[in-house]
């Protein structure tokens, strides 16, 4: 809690200013824009006079006899017995906004509260200082932390005597609602439920949390107790929205921070060009690693993110060999990410907090409110996804009152380009809207059934407001889970749903990675189920703080990745194919020449092999296989073709319609990203027919591909029908609600993407625009880029809308 | 569109495959109205118009137990309990834990006098019983019950209480003395039996065999084809397992008592027993077990007897059975030995000799101690230590065995020690 820290001068505000000039004077042609946000001074209001007096000596013992005006205010909703969200800059001293009106509803009424954060450290953080504070002011208020590290004979003691339980989701899913009856006497006196970091419960997550949410409640509504919800959340459009979707109720908004803030600076960066005809400029990995080097040199602790686990490990290992050849000497750069242990994942936190590590290098894992003191600048290693993302990244320089420096690299992407080239947009546009929908279908199933194991249902009960309950009992009735006796409906059978419900993941288990050399086998990461098909196939390079290990083998049944340190000069990256198969259409609209439709898909995604990529050079320098199961998933899309006689007047040649639609599909995916505020990993994109006959790829000469259902490649001038067609799916088993505005979207994603090609200042397509292009284009005798334009030409006009069905 | 439709495709295609439980296959809600009279009839038992069954039936327990057990008679129970023996087991609709299980069957029993025992079992008819079932359990157990079970200070007794909680109805059952008969088996038997299941003790120990038994975990399956189709047939099989249950626990109660006794020639693992005993602070009652069965103690069984003489001042006996087992090489007893000549005897030379004889680091600290004890003690010969140094062990050895041989030496005068 610095709430109270007084701005301090310090040395290194002038040695950021320092590398700022020097970055500007050096660099000037690569820097597109920038932008300086003052200083901003504090806003004070007094202590509420009705504070209890023990807490008023608890804040004077940690420095604080006033509040800043964000708190206050808060204060004023909660005594008004409202529920409220509260969103400001991080190190604002936001925890105090919940931590006050809890400690008084504890000290004055015996009451309790539950405190919720997405992950285990956060709880413990979040404990560790309300105890602080009660040391501080002898609250005699008892916190505890209730998560699976919780040994058993403990958790009795925590269930009644805690009078903050600070748990997560998964906790509270799998062990504290199926079991409430022991919790009685602790919900029957609860007063607050605090979820902090909100913002991360969006998507599926988002909508599983909405629905343990309508557990929750209904539990308490059991025990005849009504709390108070706190929602916390970092900057995104639309917290006040978010908060009520995931309670179900309206919530009062406090977002008008009173904390100080220290100046900061952002240099929107654009890596320089280096040939002109392709379009190809230098890496923002290139970038990135001198601007982290300047600043290391300049004895400023800097913070790189990177957008992927690979992209971590690549840059840790570059700056390792600038910073830490030394091996007698205490490693300077460190890097961070999910898949680490714990314990090391602790360890590199403390570090950071006592100063002892000059560069930290991390995914979005450290973009959450993990303590990690104050830094001075701040490396976006490529935009983030999200302009929410972005500022929450960039805040993580600058905590404590001083100058700080934030410098975005934009990278080849067309996303990237696009906010470089256009910075008005960036700088002055709203974060993103968080999106949730507790409706969708599967996962409120889920846990309707974990509800009906709670207690028995009603017929007159609610469950959410759209899907009508009735529906869902009476399906779980007819398979066996539910009985149901005049209005109510008992759990029958002999099963704990909760575990076979997973929260975080649509798929179950994490993998762990076992490092077999020397005959000692150890457990050296964790890697969850989604991201194993694309890092840990068997002959994958995985890297662990920068050391690279090959897999050896993969126990897919029994969830474990064997692996052993390698010497390896490179890295790998595996090639997905992926296909669809158009299920059932909602609408369509027909134009001209084409047609958009969006309906429910089943998609496959094959693991087709992988590529070696040498370091420094980054050079292909062969392939591999991978033998793993294709990946299923059911969800919705939308989908954009072209009539049959149009498409061959406009392209006589099905090449060069397939290479019209790859590098259209590739523009419409990163405007479609950019249009819904999603990040790119949440829509995906594919081009083939809709029986799922075929799918197109793009090779290793950078030529479009078709390929069977079994991945073999197939002559396109050799198939009967040929319609292709550009999918943009929802990339989230049931679909999370993406595809039904982006259906809306249709016109803006087609010209949107027209746009991005036609201002793209290539010769014949980039990355930039219709992705990548090889050298040997040029031969072709065509231009990839013009035959997008040609594609996103025949599906632009669309003239009249007809709905297939609802 | 249809929801149970497109819940059925949905579940199809998930990444996560089939989220079905595989033993919620489905199946379809029957129309038959499961009456509850019809159900009573069929089972040969009374029905109660408030939906749940009820069957009692006395039983003629053997000739041997003519009296009430004692509820000291066993170390599970605190002293200073005391009541009316209240013997339980309920078959539930999950085997895991959670509030979404509940009882549809309890079976209870107590002593009418010391040679019957009534038994009442309650079968729910449907869900909307179970509160009134509730009701009348804890009527029929009452307030002084002492309750006996299998497992169901872990199982049977927390299930009970979720329920009583959830239809806000006091509990209670879970105030009451419990006795939890899995504990005592396991402390007797977990070294002989495979396993400690109630089935087993049944067949090793009472000797009952169970015929065309309905395996208890076939008990759920059993209650919702009631439920979904009226059939009873399966019920009536639950409903003799949890009899047997039910009154496999008194006579498992009066075995048990026995083999804590050490009164009958059982096979037992009496080091087990004796050590539940002492566990409780009841070192006489372990004593008395082990010198029953003293021939068929193990090492560790012996050295914890010698400890409960030690305990109760029995230090000649404790100093014979530490012997017999320090010549048979368990370093343990030539430690306690040795502490005992050091300590109680004062005869450090012997202590010495003995902890010579031995090579565990224990030893060879404890050897430095009392070396160092010897030195500062300028009275005491220091031949002996320049002997044991010079490798003359085993004379000394010998020289022990014979002082043991010739002396009472338990009251032997210490040995001469200078005014410290």
């Amino acid at each position: 809690m610095m709430a109270e820290r007084p701005v301090t001068a310090s040395a290194a505000p002038d040695r950021v200013e320092l590398l700022t000039r020097r970055l500007q004077s050096k660099y000037k042609d690569r820097i597109c824009a920038e932008l300086t946000l003052p200083a901003r001074p504090a806003r004070y209001e007094p202590l509420p006079l009705d504070l209890d007096p023990a807490l008023v000596q608890a804040l004077a013992a940690r420095g604080i006899e006033r509040l800043y005006s964000h708190q206050a205010e808060a204060w004023r909703f909660a005594s008004q017995g409202r529920h409220l969200v509260v969103v400001t800059p991080t190190a604002s001293g936001k925890t105090l906004c919940y931590n006050l009106p809890v400690l008084q509803a504890v000290r004055q009424q015996s009451g309790k509260a539950l405190y919720m954060f997405p992950t285990k450290a956060l709880a413990q953080d979040q404990v560790a200082e309300l105890l602080a504070l009660n040391q501080a002011g002898e609250l005699g208020v008892r916190a505890f932390t209730f998560d699976g590290d919780t040994p058993g004979d403990a958790r009795k003691a925590v269930r009644t005597r805690g009078d903050i339980v600070v748990s997560n989701p998964d906790m509270l899913h799998k062990a504290v609602l199926p079991h409430h009856t022991k919790w009685a006497q602790f919900f029957e006196s609860l007063r607050y439920v605090v979820i902090d970091e909100m913002h991360s419960y969006r998507g599926v997550f988002g909508a599983h949390v909405a629905n343990l949410i309508r557990r929750l409640r209904r539990i308490l509504a059991f025990y005849g107790a009504r709390p108070q919800f706190i929602f916390c959340s970092a900057t995104i459009a639309n917290p006040e929205e978010l908060a009520q979707t995931l309670l179900g109720e309206s919530v009062a908004h406090v977002s008008d921070s009173g904390a100080p803030q220290g100046e900061r600076r952002l240099l929107l960066w654009n890596p320089p060009v280096i040939n002109p005809d392709l379009g190809i400029r230098a890496s923002a990995r290139s970038q990135t690693n001198r601007i982290a080097r300047h600043a290391t040199r300049a004895g400023l602790k800097s913070i790189v993110f990177a957008r992927s686990r690979l992209m971590v490990e690549v840059l840790t290992k570059y700056l390792k060999d600038v910073f830490d050849k030394d091996p007698r000497r205490p490693a300077r750069v460190f890097a961070y990410r999910g898949g680490y242990l714990p314990t090391q994942r602790r360890e590199t936190e403390r570090r950071l907090r006592d100063g002892s590590i000059d560069c930290v290098v991390s995914t979005s894992a450290l973009e959450l409110g993990v303590d990690i003191g104050g830094l001075d600048v701040c490396v976006l290693n490529g935009y983030p996804g999200s302009i929410a993302a972005t500022w929450q990244r960039l805040g993580r320089a600058g905590r404590r009152n001083r100058r700080s420096l934030g410098v975005l690299i934009a990278g080849s992407e067309p996303l990237d380009q696009y906010i470089v080239r256009n910075p008005d947009f960036f700088l002055g546009a709203s974060p993103e809207h968080a999106r949730v929908d507790p409706d969708q279908l599967l996962v409120l199933l889920d846990h309707v059934r974990c509800a009906a194991f709670e207690l028995p249902f009603h017929s007159a009960e609610r469950f959410g407001d759209k899907v009508a309950l009735g529906d869902l009992l009476r399906y779980l009735a007819e398979q066996g889970v539910l009985h149901r006796e005049g209005e109510h409906w008992h759990w029958v059978t002999d099963a704990y749903p909760a575990n076979a419900v997973s929260l975080r993941s649509v798929a179950e288990g994490n993998f762990v990675v076992i490092d077999q050399a020397h005959d000692a086998r150890r457990i050296i990461a964790e890697v969850d189920f989604n991201s194993v098909p694309d890092t840990l196939y068997v002959g994958a390079i995985y890297m662990l703080q920068a050391a690279p290990y090959q897999v050896e083998s993969l126990d897919w049944e029994g969830r474990k990745a064997y692996v052993r340190p390698t010497r390896a000069d490179y890295y790998t990256d595996a090639i997905v194919y992926t296909k669809l198969k158009i299920l059932e259409k909602f609408a369509e609209t027909q134009a001209a020449h084409s047609k958009v439709a969006h309906g429910e898909v089943h998609l496959v995604r094959r693991f087709a092999g992988y590529k070696k990529i040498r370091y420094y050079t980054h050079e292909n320098i062969g392939y591999g296989d991978i033998n793993l199961p294709d990946q299923e998933m059911h969800t919705t899309a939308v989908w954009w073709e072209i009539r049959p006689g149009e498409l061959e007047r406009a392209l006589p040649s099905r090449q060069m319609a397939l290479d019209g639609f790859l590098g259209a599909a590739y523009a419409m995916h990163h405007v479609a990203a950019l249009n819904m505020m999603s990040e790119m990993s949440d829509i995906g994109r594919a081009v083939g027919d809709g029986d799922g006959r075929w799918f197109a790829t793009q090779g290793a000469n950078g030529r479009g591909q078709m390929r069977d259902v079994s991945g073999e490649e197939m002559a396109p001038d050799y198939q009967g029908a040929f319609r292709p067609a550009v999918f943009l799916y929802d990339n989230h088993p049931g679909g999370i609600g993406l595809s039904e505005p982006l259906y809306r979207q249709q016109a803006g994603v087609v010209a949107g993407a027209r746009g991005m090609i036609e201002r793209c200042d290539c010769r014949y397509g980039c990355p930039s625009c219709v992705g990548p292009v090889l050298a040997s284009d040029e031969e072709r005798g065509y231009s990839p880029k013009a035959l997008a334009l040609t594609v996103l030409g025949l599906l632009a006009d669309v003239v009249t809308e007809e709905r297939v069905s609802a | 569109m249809n929801i149970a439709a497109k819940l059925d495709r949905l579940q199809r295609h998930s990444l996560s495959g089939p989220r079905m439980d595989s033993d919620s296959a489905p199946m379809r809600a029957s129309t038959v109205t499961a009456s509850i009279d019809r159900l009573a009839a069929s089972l040969g038992a009374s029905s109660d118009c408030n939906g749940f069954v009820i069957q009692e039936r006395t039983i003629k327990l053997d000739e041997r137990h003519d009296v009430l057990p004692e509820p000291t008679a066993l170390p599970q129970l605190p002293v200073g309990v005391s009541g009316d023996w209240i013997y339980i087991d309920t078959e539930t609709t999950g085997l895991s834990s959670g509030v979404g299980n509940l009882a549809f069957m309890v079976g209870v029993a107590r002593y009418s006098d010391s040679k019957t025992l009534s038994v009442r079992q309650y079968l729910l008819g449907d869900f909307g019983g179970e509160a009134a079932m509730l009701r009348d359990l804890i009527d029929w157990v009452g307030d002084r019950a002492i309750l006996v079970s299998y497992n169901g200070k872990c199982f049977d007794l927390p299930l009970l209480a979720t329920r009583l909680r959830l239809h806000r109805m006091t509990d209670r059952l879970s105030s009451r003395p419990h006795l939890d008969l899995m504990y005592a088996v396991r402390r007797a038997y977990r070294k002989v039996w495979p396993d400690c299941r109630l089935q087993t003790a049944e067949c090793r120990r009472l000797e009952v065999r169970r015929i065309g038994d309905l395996p208890g975990a076939a008990a759920p399956a059993a209650w919702q084809a009631w439920l979904r189709s009226g059939i009873s047939a399966p019920l009536s099989g639950v409903l003799r397992h949890n009899h047997q249950d039910v009154v496999s626990l008194a006579l498992l109660h009066h075995a048990l008592i026995e083999d804590y006794a050490g009164t009958v020639a059982t096979n037992a693992d009496l080091g087990g027993i004796g050590q539940a005993w002492v566990a409780v602070g009841q070192h006489q009652q372990a004593i008395h077990v082990w010198e029953r069965g003293l021939n068929r103690l193990d090492s560790p069984d012996r050295l914890a007897l010698a400890a409960a003489y030690r305990r109760a001042g029995r230090w000649n006996d404790a100093s014979h059975l530490w012997h017999e087992l320090h010549d048979a090489g368990v370093v343990e007893a030539t430690l306690a030995l040795s502490k005992y000549y050091e300590h109680r005897v004062r005869n450090y030379p012997l202590a010495m000799a003995l902890l010579s004889s031995c090579e565990s680091s224990e030893c060879a600290m404890r050897m430095a101690r009392l070396r160092a004890k010897l030195k500062s003690d300028r009275n005491l010969s220091f031949d002996l230590e320049d002997s044991i140094n010079s490798g003359e062990c085993n004379e000394i050895a010998g020289a022990v065995r014979d002082w043991q041989a010739t002396a009472d030496h338990a009251v032997t005068p210490r040995l001469q020690q200078a005014p410290t």
